[in-house]
């Protein structure tokens, strides 16, 4: 892990982290001309972000400006502008793409512009069903949730080796990737419940996947707490440890993945519901490849964050046995 | 949420990567330093 200890690499990854937590704020959140009649027929939302792409506008007879835009899919419609000057001021012509709020009006049959939020985005999120804008924290519990998993993983890999090998570093290497995963449980738990606060309407709701994450949380402090308490010699202390590590990670993937999945849940894929938000089969939710592109990007990323921060436990680990001895 | 809603996306962007570069530069700060004391162990 040398490369991790290279500063023009560390700049690297900060760079990179840097421009994907950007991407992931401030992309903005847009669905169609489908997405607003729906939310608007079924009393979801008044008002919808639509990604919409200027063709022409004109004025009418009485003075009002009406404009032929159309969505991704290729369907037209009229739009009229509550405001005249609102197209001109935005700066949005002929040929532009915008992200606007649009209003569906079933009476008239008629669309009306609202707000226009973002003139030629780079690139725009699926508005998702339900979501909306919460949809953009997918990005990070979601990778949060998987390095802590992955650092779960690892730690017990170092554990089994230190039976094996009986080798200091092995123990240390173990003990530096499960409070990384510990850490990085925390931190999927917390952007889990804001999340939960603003769908669900409360911080924490004893779902199944909270329970079982709530359990696993317990196992791994656990793990530190009988570290601590151990008066043993550092081998049989080290010893106890990885057998309790290996104990403690065969409960993961029931806690992380069975359970969840068997009782019924408010999460996405609980009790045989719809499959998770992340899905890149064809059924039944498809996620939008611009999110699911910037999720892997974001996965990757926090695994080398794991990676470096892992690698730096371990070091400090190291210099604090020496200075002991 | 109502954070989100009441300023616009790049400002919570904003806010969002100066907290990354927070957390960033601080580990930055715990290496720098780990690389020091690995360096006067050598030497010692």
């Amino acid at each position: 892990m040398k490369i991790f200890r290279s500063y023009l690499f560390l700049f690297a990854l900060a760079v990179a982290m840097t421009v994907s937590v950007y991407l992931s704020l401030a992309t903005p959140v847009a669905g169609n001309f489908g997405d607003v009649v729906t939310f608007k027929m079924n009393g979801t939302a008044n008002s919808t972000p639509a990604l919409l792409r200027l063709d022409r506008s004109a004025f009418d007879t009485l003075g009002s400006l009406h404009i032929i835009a159309s969505d991704r899919y290729g369907t037209r419609q009229l739009v009229r502008l509550v405001s005249q000057t609102q197209i001109s001021d935005a700066g949005v012509k002929p040929g532009h793409s915008f992200v606007a709020l649009v209003e569906y009006i079933p009476a008239e049959k008629m669309f009306v512009l609202g707000p226009i939020e973002r003139v030629d985005p780079i690139m725009t999120f699926d508005f998702i069903p339900g979501l909306g804008e919460l949809g953009r924290n997918m990005l990070f519990h979601v990778p949060m949730s998987m390095t802590a998993f992955l650092a779960f993983l690892v730690g017990t890999i170092y554990s089994i080796m230190y039976l094996i090998r009986k080798r200091p570093s092995d123990d240390r290497s173990a003990r530096a990737a499960s409070a990384a995963g510990l850490l990085f449980t925390l931190l999927a738990t917390i952007t889990g419940s804001i999340w939960a606060r603003f769908s669900w309407g409360t911080f924490w709701n004893w779902d199944p996947r909270e329970v079982s994450i709530f359990i696993l949380l317990l196992i791994y402090v656990a793990y530190f707490i009988l570290r601590s308490l151990l008066e043993e010699s550092e081998e049989k202390k080290a010893r106890i440890a990885a057998v309790y590590n290996i104990v403690a990670f065969v409960s993961v993937p029931f806690l992380m993945f069975v359970v969840p999945r068997i009782k019924q849940s408010l999460h996405p894929g609980g009790g045989g519901s719809e499959a998770p938000i992340i899905n890149t089969s064809s059924t039944p939710v498809h996620t939008d490849p611009a999110l699911l592109n910037l999720h892997w990007i974001m996965v990757i990323l926090f695994v080398l964050l794991f990676v470096w921060m892992k690698d730096l436990y371990t070091r400090i680990l190291t210099l604090e046995e020496r200075t002991e001895n | 949420m109502e954070f989100l809603e009441h300023h616009p996306l790049y400002v919570v962007a904003i806010i969002g990567s100066v907290v990354w570069l927070g957390i960033f530069f601080f580990m930055l700060g715990i290496e720098r330093r780990v690389k020091k004391l690995e360096r006067k162990k050598k030497t010692l």
